[in-house]
């Protein structure tokens, strides 16, 4: 197996496209199969996705994936990297292994039925249309990634690992956007089944401190809560964390004004570390309720997380280093995809390149592709695949 | 500082991650070897397949575990299950199966939708994850297949273990094929020793139909002049009943003594009282002769049919067997071989005489057999130390272990055709034999050399063509004798 990353941040979509295309070449052809398996493709929604997706398609064959992410995409290459790139592009040369792309049009009220019907479509394309996956890389539309995930395990049962991010735009307007070979969309559940022919290694994390505040959530209401230990949640958030929201009590957006402070879902360990599945909160309604970026059950508990901008910045090349020391003993990495949650990368502002900084340091030249998306899937050490906010995970090929 | 805390406690969470894989790891070498053990320790193959599922459960959860292997082409058939249903299923080797057999463990996900179980939609009803694990048994791939009944149950975890389980049972059927090739092994030195049995007896009975003949030759000439002696013994009878009549009268009369006695010495010469006397005695001793010869015949016999083997505490005396041997061939060496005989004292020795007895019948036939005209067989028994047993059997592993005990021998020397000294080495191996076809089943020598090495004996042979050859048999002399 042999990965090959290529980035381009032209302003021009043609341009930014041949720099990717001619890269992906140059680096595929000084191996003997020059055809790739898959392309994972993250782009900036600045660019017309059409342009990039017939640019791509028309210049490879192979299956492809595509996703906006939040201004841009983080790419390390032998050659150079970027934090935020116009178009970053993860391509896997594995002529032992077997990849699979699927993707349904998801339908709000069943949602689960989209995503079984893209994992049918991915199995079915990957060649081993039998056999468990080694992982499942996921491109979601935001809003029911929950529903999506227990739609994968219906066929393929919960076992096996799904990462991946849900598409972003750069403003939260809704500009997201979903690509396949077949396709472009703004409401598709994407697919990738993994068989590849050498091992992977994989870790989701926050990167956030568990404070001692201990939330529940009431009068709930899919991604919405109405109270918090029995009072206006918005309120209650508000009073925990010195002011923080304040200014949006009777509605607003504050996506911004709670990165640092998510709540977090205790997960317990087989192995006695808990681990927090954090909640973001994006706004707030007239009423003070509180929206969130994942679904809420009633009477959760949740514990009220801080965060730094430096524990944000230092935290990607942590998470991308576990994801290697999993790796089985004497195994060669030989590329890494991320996930970097939008809010975080946002958060973090122009310390983003201090974060690629960092990731390069931790691991060396090894080829990174990293989106920036409104919702991060993974599994914990539990083995239960999850769809959180706020999180960082990165999945690690070998060779 | 809280940044600090949390990298700590990720690098913690971390470790106990590397931690409890190695573990896991770890865990699972600990099963395989205790696996190994067990599954060594079976008796029978029904308990070892028992104990390889029982160790396979500890490593990878099933619901059902079973064995396909090959019936005919593109199919597979189940040989050995968990699950009684499984049993004797019939399996078409699909995309999986195939890939299965060429080495690679595989997880399905779904077994309702592979191809290799649209005929046994019976058995998915409590079937859904699959597990296909790969293993050489006989030379031959078969598959180990762990059933579960939760969707997408296994992983690749479960295909990294059953690839470590792939090379583990490979070894372990390794030793389990050692296991039941040793457990064959000693079904069948059972049955080998059962027909050797069978195989001496038949050759004891063909010796004694060999020497029935004469055999009842020897019984016959006893019993026959005793037979003459009872004969004439009974033709003296009415002379001596008569001497005895009259004598009676005379001595029942009033006569005077002196004129008794006259009378008397009368009749004692008319009827030959003393001629007929002393033939009285020669005719018993005769007639003892005879008996006791046919006691000694039977008894040699006796001898020679006995079986004794199951007593361990049973001895023999060697030259008290070359004795009864020679009996029972007396009327074939009679008049036609010359014996000579050089019998030194010897302990007695620990075995059955029946089967020495047996030993000596055959080599003493088989030198009979050998010899024409001017036969001269020769027989000598003997002590050898253990330098002699060297020379006269060097490849005898008894000796390489240095063991210095005392032998005894005994040697029969014919003065026959000799055997070519490429036949030599094969003169003990059964069916081997240098007669006309019909007239050996080229078993003696063979049963000869068994029944030597049941004694813990040695036999050696030296040959040369028209000279003679000479069997060498020794026995070990207990040491406490």
């Amino acid at each position: 197996m042999n990965i090959i990353t290529a980035f381009s941040n032209h302003n021009d979509t043609h341009q930014l496209c041949q720099d990717v295309i001619a890269t992906l070449r140059k680096g595929s052809a000084q191996y003997d199969s020059e055809q790739f398996n898959i392309l994972v493709v993250y782009f900036n929604v600045d660019h017309d996705v059409h342009l990039i997706h017939s640019a791509l398609t028309e210049a490879f064959t192979c299956p492809v994936i595509m996703a906006s992410s939040c201004q841009g995409a983080f790419a390390i290459t032998p050659t150079g990297q970027h934090p935020t790139a116009n178009l970053s592009v993860f391509g896997i040369i594995d002529p032992l292994g077997h990849y699979g792309v699927g993707y349904a049009k998801v339908n709000p009220a069943s949602p689960d039925i989209a995503a079984q019907k893209a994992m049918q479509m991915a199995v079915s394309n990957s060649g081993r249309p039998y056999d468990a996956p080694s992982l499942v890389w996921t491109v979601m539309p935001p809003g029911q990634e929950e529903a999506l995930i227990a739609g994968f395990s219906q066929i393929i049962g919960p076992n096996v690992p799904v990462f991946g991010g849900s598409s972003a735009d750069n403003d939260v307007s809704g500009n997201w956007f979903q690509a396949t070979c077949d396709v472009v969309a703004q409401d598709l559940v994407l697919v990738l089944v993994m068989h590849p022919s050498s091992a992977l290694g994989y870790s989701y994390s926050s990167g956030y401190e568990p404070t001692e505040v201990n939330l529940v959530a009431q009068n709930c209401s899919a991604r919405k809560i109405g109270l918090l230990n029995g009072q206006n949640a918005a309120h209650e958030y508000n009073a925990h964390t010195c002011g923080s929201i304040s200014e949006a009590l009777t509605g607003g957006v504050v996506l911004g004004n709670t990165t640092l402070h998510p709540l977090g879902r205790p997960i317990d360990s087989k192995m006695g570390i808990t681990e927090y599945l954090l909640s973001h909160p994006d706004s707030v309604t007239a009423e003070g309720e509180l929206c969130l970026f994942s679904t809420v059950a009633e009477n959760q508990e949740f514990v009220l997380m801080k965060g730094s901008i430096e524990g944000l910045v230092k935290r990607a090349a942590v998470v991308a280093q576990n994801a290697l020391d999993v790796l089985p003993e004497g195994r060669k990495p030989v590329g890494i995809l991320m996930i970097y949650c939008a809010g975080c990368r946002l958060t973090i502002g122009d310390d983003v390149a201090a974060m690629q900084q960092a990731v390069l340091e931790q691991i060396g030249s090894i080829p990174v592709v990293a989106a920036y998306t409104f919702g991060e899937q993974g599994c914990f050490f539990d083995g239960k695949n999850r769809h959180g906010n706020l999180m960082i995970s990165a999945v690690a090929f070998s060779q | 500082m809280n940044n600090e805390t949390e990298v700590l406690r990720e690098n913690f969470a971390l470790i106990l991650r590397l931690k409890e894989q190695a573990e896991a790891l770890r865990k699972e070498s600990d099963m395989l070897l205790s696996g190994m053990r067990d599954i060594l320790s079976a008796q029978t193959p029904e308990a070892l397949y028992q104990n390889m599922f029982d160790v396979f459960a500890s490593l990878i959860p099933y619901q059902t575990c079973f064995i396909l292997a090959h019936e005919t082409p593109g199919f597979m058939v189940c040989k050995t299950a968990t699950d009684s249903r499984f049993l004797d299923t019939k399996w078409a080797v699909d995309d999986v199966l195939k890939r299965t057999l060429l080495g690679t463990p595989t997880a399905v996900f779904n077994a309702r939708i592979q191809p290799a179980w649209q005929t046994l939609e019976h058995l998915t009803e409590t079937t859904a994850a699959v597990l296909y694990c790969p293993f050489i048994d006989n030379n031959k791939t078969s598959i180990i297949v762990f059933c579960a009944t939760e969707i997408g149950f296994y992983t690749q975890m479960h295909v990294a273990t059953a690839e470590r389980y792939r090379e583990f049972t490979e070894q372990t059927l390794m030793s389990v094929q050692a296991k039941l090739e040793a457990l064959q092994s000693q079904k069948l030195k059972k049955e080998r020793e059962q027909v050797e049995l069978s195989m001496v007896q038949s050759e004891k009975m063909a010796s004694l139909g060999l020497l029935a003949a004469g055999v009842a030759h020897e019984i016959n000439n006893p019993l026959a002049f005793v037979n003459s002696n009872f004969d004439a013994l009974s033709g003296y009878m009415p002379s001596l009943a008569k001497f005895f009549a009259k004598t009676h009268c005379v001595l029942k009369s009033e006569l005077p003594s002196e004129e008794k006695l006259l009378q008397i010495e009368a009749l004692f010469n008319e009827y030959d009282i003393e001629m007929l006397m002393e033939d009285l005695q020669e005719i018993s001793e005769d007639s003892k002769e005879g008996i006791e010869r046919v006691c000694d015949i039977v008894k040699s016999l006796q001898a020679f049919t006995q079986d004794n083997d199951q007593d361990e505490a049973a001895v023999f005396d060697l030259n008290q067997c070359v004795a009864d041997s020679l009996r029972l061939l007396k009327s074939k060496v009679k008049n036609t071989v010359s014996i000579t005989q050089n019998l030194q004292k010897l302990p007695k020795l620990k075995g059955s005489a029946g089967k020495v007895n047996q030993v000596l019948v055959n080599l003493m036939v088989n030198a009979l057999q050998a010899m024409d005209s001017s036969a001269q067989l020769q027989i000598t028994t003997g002590h050898l130390d253990a330098p002699e047993i060297q020379q006269l059997h060097p490849d005898s592993e008894c000796h390489t272990a240095g063991v210095t005990e005392q032998h005894a021998f005994v040697a029969i020397r014919d003065n026959g055709c000799g055997i070519a000294v490429d036949k030599l080495d094969s003169i003990f191996e059964p069916f081997f034999t240098t007669k006309p076809i019909g007239e050996g089943t080229g078993l003696g020598l063979y049963i000869t050399y068994t029944l030597v090495q049941a004694l813990g004996g040695e036999i050696s042979v030296t040959s040369e063509l028209n000279v003679g050859t000479e069997f060498t048999v020794t026995f070990p002399i207990p040491f406490t004798s």
